[in-house]
């Protein structure tokens, strides 16, 4: 009887320590909104390209600090003009399906985006051909030489697809992604999830856990939860007050990240008030960013020392603008705003900016200037700014921000400084800054680049056509025992070698 | 009464149409441009032209309505500016979660109905007080708070659910509870007041006096009676909870209808806004015209008018 009893337990015990190990390692990401599209090569939004990165890979990728490294490929050089790439690549990858990974399936995945017209190939506008010199050798020449080509190909949205899935599903590949990544599609329930299993025969060897989930939980007080009873890994939201219940739990912790996303406020230029380059500095030096950084954005938030994000290339520390009430009473006075003006806000309508936008009314105040604040949801604020250039007179404050999706100091400039370019609510022209610019896209040498985009930051950062404001941080939360999912300064999610450390 | 229904019916057919109507021009008459939001902050004006080509969108207004209108006649519903995908199929699953937690939501009318019994006959008693005090608290308590409060006793704590999600009929308790109570709260106080004042009618004094037993004056005589009001309101509040949740399903992360409608508006996913306006609009004509049935079945006198 003893004996049969002790069989019955060991049997149990062998079964269920067996049972332990055999259990799924499956790691749950939380996401704050649906995914809209699994194609990368079509998505607007960082998110979703996040989700496809788990099956997808570009021949480069961004590290923390937003550094290239190579991937599928293994390196690159460029011809002394700088319209000529030569791409060198990994041997003997094959994507989900089998089909094999080669110069031929890079130059299909680039030529498809572009004749289908689909969103990112604005990032290939500038290539003139692709031609294949050997399996592992694909050659691009541009139109015009650049110097970030390779930024431009290391985007997030440049993963490669299997070229005969891309055949076989047309524009169905956006719900059936085929790559050469650590994950296999499995499936997306609309709205909730994306799953992914390990890929078996993954190029640089096996995966640690056996498969990732994306889920979608617009509350951050759920996606807590969920981090707190174990049902997720990842979360990518923690609002301020969450932060302590984080630090306190023995298995998670917060990571906090700075981004490349800067905002500010955009002066429109065209209004005589603000055409006045002594208002707009005193709007500046009236703006206290330290507080504002700690009162709106909770300390997630740094002041703004350049035009761009201290994160990105060639970027150059400006002198700032100190808070300073009485300079900048003192200049309002010299143009002849002693007693204040009236302008209007626009802002967008989430909590967020709505508080930034209070803050910036209360600030203003002590200038007499009196601020009155239109709120609307982010779709009717940019059409709204889209048609500021109609009616150019007003004086209108513009809640803006960007982050340069390639890393590049170009296009965290070009899109906002440049005249008549799609995000310059300030309708700001400045003739010797558009000539920087042109000159920063095809400058090769180095030394020379860093110094025109030093140029660029300066006389924009002293021209002032916007209110600096501060540079994003970014907390999100983990579980101690992942590794291998990073938060890029992007905004992206990146999933690497993901693994749950016991 | 065939003939009642009949009229009834064709009656909602024209409702439904002059519905459809508005929801075309209230949806695009909206502020903010869906190209914008598809694009990405950082489009230039080409590649939008290009996207609005493709929709479709770059044709007058008219034309666009005229489309729409064979569309509709058809029962086509046209694809969704964003994924691409027939309105159909974005939909389908997302109401059939709906349907489902609506189903489980459906505890609110027994319950709702059995508390307001009690209140009405305890009337000023501890029991009614207590009734009462649940109810008030569960029409002024937010669904967020509630919402929050549950995951973080019963998914974190005691870990007997998942905090979010919906892999199985068990992940529906809590939004269940949550969405719930609103509508518990809301027919426990029509109950009452309904009851109360069939109560005092003469002829359930007369059932009592006739020596009717207590309980069958209460369940069958008076509750017949009081029973019209609270069906009004109950379609009304399964009306609503058909609309899709917003706020429970961005807590407990459910993808149902509500949190579609959030989602399309913020993107100006015109032909998925124009669809759940006419679903939503069609779910309370059918619920209206199912109350108005049930009335007849309950009072032969609505019938007779």
């Amino acid at each position: 009887m003893n004996l049969m009893k002790s069989l019955v337990l060991s049997t149990a015990l062998v079964a269920g320590i067996a049972g332990q190990a055999m259990a799924e390692t499956n790691v749950v990401i939380a996401i704050e909104s649906s995914v809209r599209t699994l194609n990368p090569h079509n998505a607007s939004i960082t998110l979703d390209m996040s989700v496809a990165g788990a099956a997808y890979e570009g021949l480069f990728k961004f590290n923390t600090k937003m550094e290239i490294q190579p991937n599928l490929a293994t390196g690159y050089e460029v011809s002394e003009d700088g319209k000529t790439y030569t791409i060198t690549l990994n041997k003997g990858i094959k994507f989900h399906d089998g089909t094999d990974f080669n110069a031929e399936a890079v130059k299909y995945n680039f030529e498809h985006e572009i004749k289908h017209k689909l969103r990112r190939a604005s990032l290939l506008t500038n290539v003139k051909e692709f031609n294949v010199l050997a399996d592992d050798k694909l050659e691009v020449v541009l139109k015009e030489p650049s110097n970030n080509f390779i930024n431009s190909i290391t985007h997030p949205s440049q993963g490669m697809i299997s070229p005969a899935a891309l055949e076989k599903y047309g524009e169905d590949i956006q719900s059936n992604p085929v790559g050469t990544g650590r994950f296999v599609f499995d499936k997306w329930t609309r709205g909730s999830s994306v799953a992914f299993t390990a890929n078996e025969n993954y190029w640089r060897g096996p995966v640690k856990v056996d498969g990732i989930e994306f889920r979608t939980v617009a509350e951050a007080g759920s996606q807590l939860a969920m981090l707190q009873s174990g049902q997720a890994q990842f979360i990518s939201t923690v609002a301020p007050a969450m932060k302590k219940v984080i630090d306190a739990s023995p298995k998670a912790e917060n990571v906090r990240v700075p981004t490349i996303i800067g905002r500010w406020y955009s002066l429109n230029t065209q209004n005589e008030i603000f055409s006045d380059v002594r208002v707009r500095k005193a709007l500046n030096y009236a703006f206290n960013k330290e507080a504002f950084a700690k009162v709106v954005y909770n300390g997630d938030a740094a002041p703004m020392t350049s035009p761009i994000p201290s994160d990105l290339e060639t970027y150059a520390e400006q002198e700032s603008y100190k808070y300073d009430l009485e300079k900048a009473k003192a200049l309002l006075a010299e143009a002849g705003y002693a007693d204040g003006f009236k302008a209007v806000l626009w802002s967008k309508n989430s909590t967020l900016s709505l508080r930034s936008a209070e803050f910036m009314q209360q600030q203003l105040e002590a200038l007499n200037i009196e601020l009155e604040i239109i709120p609307r949801d982010t779709a009717s604020h940019y059409a709204a700014g889209d048609t500021l250039k109609d009616d150019p007179t007003r004086p209108v404050i513009f809640d803006a921000g960007w982050s340069s999706s390639t890393g590049t100091a170009d296009w965290a400039l070009r899109p906002i400084y440049q005249t008549g370019a799609g995000s310059n609510y300030a309708l700001y022209s400045n003739p010797e800054l558009d000539k920087l610019i042109a000159e920063g896209q095809i400058t090769l040498d180095p030394a020379r680049k860093q110094e025109v985009y030093g140029q660029i930051q300066e006389i924009a950062w002293n021209d002032a056509p916007v209110i600096y404001t501060t540079v994003d941080y970014r907390t999100v939360g983990k579980s101690k025992a992942l590794k291998g999912v990073d938060f890029l300064p992007d905004g992206s999610i990146s999933v690497g070698d993901v693994e749950l450390v016991k | 009464m065939p003939q009642y229904i009949l009229k009834r019916l064709l009656g909602t057919l024209g409702v439904m149409f002059v519905i459809a109507i508005l929801a075309f021009f209230f949806v695009h008459m909206l502020p903010g441009d869906p190209v914008r939001m598809l694009a990405g902050e950082d489009a230039t004006l080409q590649e939008m032209e290009i996207i609005r080509q493709k929709l479709g969108l770059d044709l007058p207004l008219h034309q666009q309505f005229y489309i729409f209108l064979v569309n509709l006649l058809q029962l086509d519903f046209g694809n969704s500016l964003i994924s691409g995908d027939p309105v159909y199929d974005v939909l389908a699953d997302r109401y059939v979660l709906t349907a489902k937690l609506t189903l489980v939501c459906l505890w609110f009318i027994p319950a709702g109905i059995v508390l307001g019994v009690i209140a009405a006959t305890h009337k000023s008693k501890f029991l009614d007080r207590a009734c009462m005090i649940f109810s008030v608290s569960g029409i002024s308590v937010p669904e967020f708070w509630l919402g929050l409060i549950l995951i973080q006793i019963f998914a974190v704590k005691l870990q007997w659910f998942n905090p979010t999600g919906f892999q199985s009929w068990a992940d529906l308790t809590l939004p269940a509870i949550t969405i719930g109570m609103m509508g518990t709260a809301i027919i426990a106080r029509f109950t009452r007041s309904a009851f109360l004042d069939v109560l005092s009618e003469n002829y359930i004094q007369t059932a009592r006096a006739k020596g009717v037993k207590r309980f069958n004056v209460t369940y069958v005589h008076a509750l017949r009676n009081a029973m019209l009001p609270i069906i009004t309101v109950i379609g009304l509040q399964i009306g609503f909870i058909l609309s899709g949740s917003i706020v429970a399903e961005a807590i407990f992360g459910l993808p149902g209808l509500g949190s579609l409608l959030i989602e399309s508006v913020v993107a100006r996913d015109y032909p998925v806004v124009q669809t759940l306006l006419i679903l939503y609009s069609f779910h309370f004509v059918m619920i209206n015209f199912i109350v108005d049935v049930l009335y007849t079945v309950i009072n032969p006198q609505v019938r007779l008018k």
